[in-house]
């Protein structure tokens, strides 16, 4: 059994000796490595920043449409010294906002040149008027007026269509945005 | 012997003009961020006013031509009321020197545009 494994190894080494000195063998790793390696890393980044700025893109809309429901504010309270929402306005000014800044239709569906794959799926909007300090449900403090939005959007991917889909059963990827804005209730 | 350091010094040289056009694809998108920031505060200033001043327009202009940008066209609202709905439409062209073949640069331009509405806090007297 020793012997064998002696005789195999000495085998391999006459191979690879063989093989020293072939530019053949050094341009087929360069560009398996480019191919396999290289190429695939910078797409794997690529895809990740590309989610990062359209991230950061509907982040912006969901901040926007967040502060747009100041209007929803009762003018008569706040000489009360307090501040309440009309809540039959709030839904309807959020997803108004919401879907004039990521091109959206009225069942929040994208419409054409809209950076959003499918439905956005709102999930829950809380609005902050008193009892601070207080923690939203991602854990963050809030010591103002303020609104808390959890978002699920989908966005196409670029890169790797097919494996993203056979890895998570879902044809486009789900961003999970939590965004807290404060009310500016003293302008 | 010599033809196996011809084969790596070609290779080396491909691989890197490669890596340098590969991250130049991020070069547009890194200045559609910073443009989308500089309108951003642009547009927390117009719910604030009520709509955007000439004065305001050119200093967004000049942010925007720090950055790189030309050809800027800024349509915005003005004088807007309480509750009523602004919007903020730039559009400007991004020009960059991107490697387009082995040892070959050109100047190329991109058109980006941000488009957002609002509401305006702006309380009129």
């Amino acid at each position: 059994m020793y012997k064998e494994k002696k005789y195999f190894i000495r085998i391999n080494n006459k191979n690879l000796n063989s093989l020293k000195g072939s530019s053949v063998a050094d341009i087929l790793i360069i560009a398996s490595i480019i191919l396999f390696v290289f190429l695939p890393i910078f797409c794997a980044l690529m895809e990740r920043y590309m989610v990062f700025s359209k991230s950061q893109i509907i982040r912006d809309a969901i901040d926007v449409a967040n502060l747009s429901l100041y209007y929803a504010i009762e003018t008569e309270t706040l000489g009360k010294g307090f501040v309440s929402f009309n809540e039959d306005d709030l839904m309807q000014i959020y997803k108004k906002m919401l879907s004039k800044n990521l091109l959206l239709d009225a069942e929040m569906n994208p419409t054409d040149n809209s950076i959003i794959g499918s439905e956005v799926r709102i999930e829950s909007i809380m609005i902050y008027t008193d009892g601070f300090p207080s923690v939203c449900p991602f854990g963050t403090v809030i010591t103002n007026p303020a609104v808390h939005s959890y978002i699920i959007v989908p966005i196409k991917p670029v890169f790797f269509k097919d494996i993203i889909s056979a890895l998570s059963g879902k044809e486009y990827t789900e961003l999970k945005l939590h965004i807290d804005s404060d009310i500016p209730v003293n302008n | 012997m010599p033809s196996k350091a011809v084969v790596f010094g070609i290779s080396i040289v491909f691989m890197i003009v490669l890596f340098i056009s590969l991250v130049e694809f991020f070069l547009p998108i890194s200045a559609k961020s910073d443009m989308d920031a500089i309108c951003r505060k642009a547009l927390l200033k117009m719910e604030l006013n009520g709509g955007m001043t000439k004065d305001e327009k050119d200093n967004l202009t000049n942010a925007l031509r720090e950055k790189g940008f030309d050809a800027i066209t800024i349509e915005s609202s003005e004088n807007v009321k309480y509750g009523e709905e602004i919007s903020l439409y730039v559009e400007a062209y991004y020009s960059y020197s991107k490697l387009t073949n082995m040892f070959l640069r050109e100047n190329l331009g991109q058109r980006m545009v941000y488009s957002r509405k609002s509401l305006s806090r702006r309380i009129l007297n």
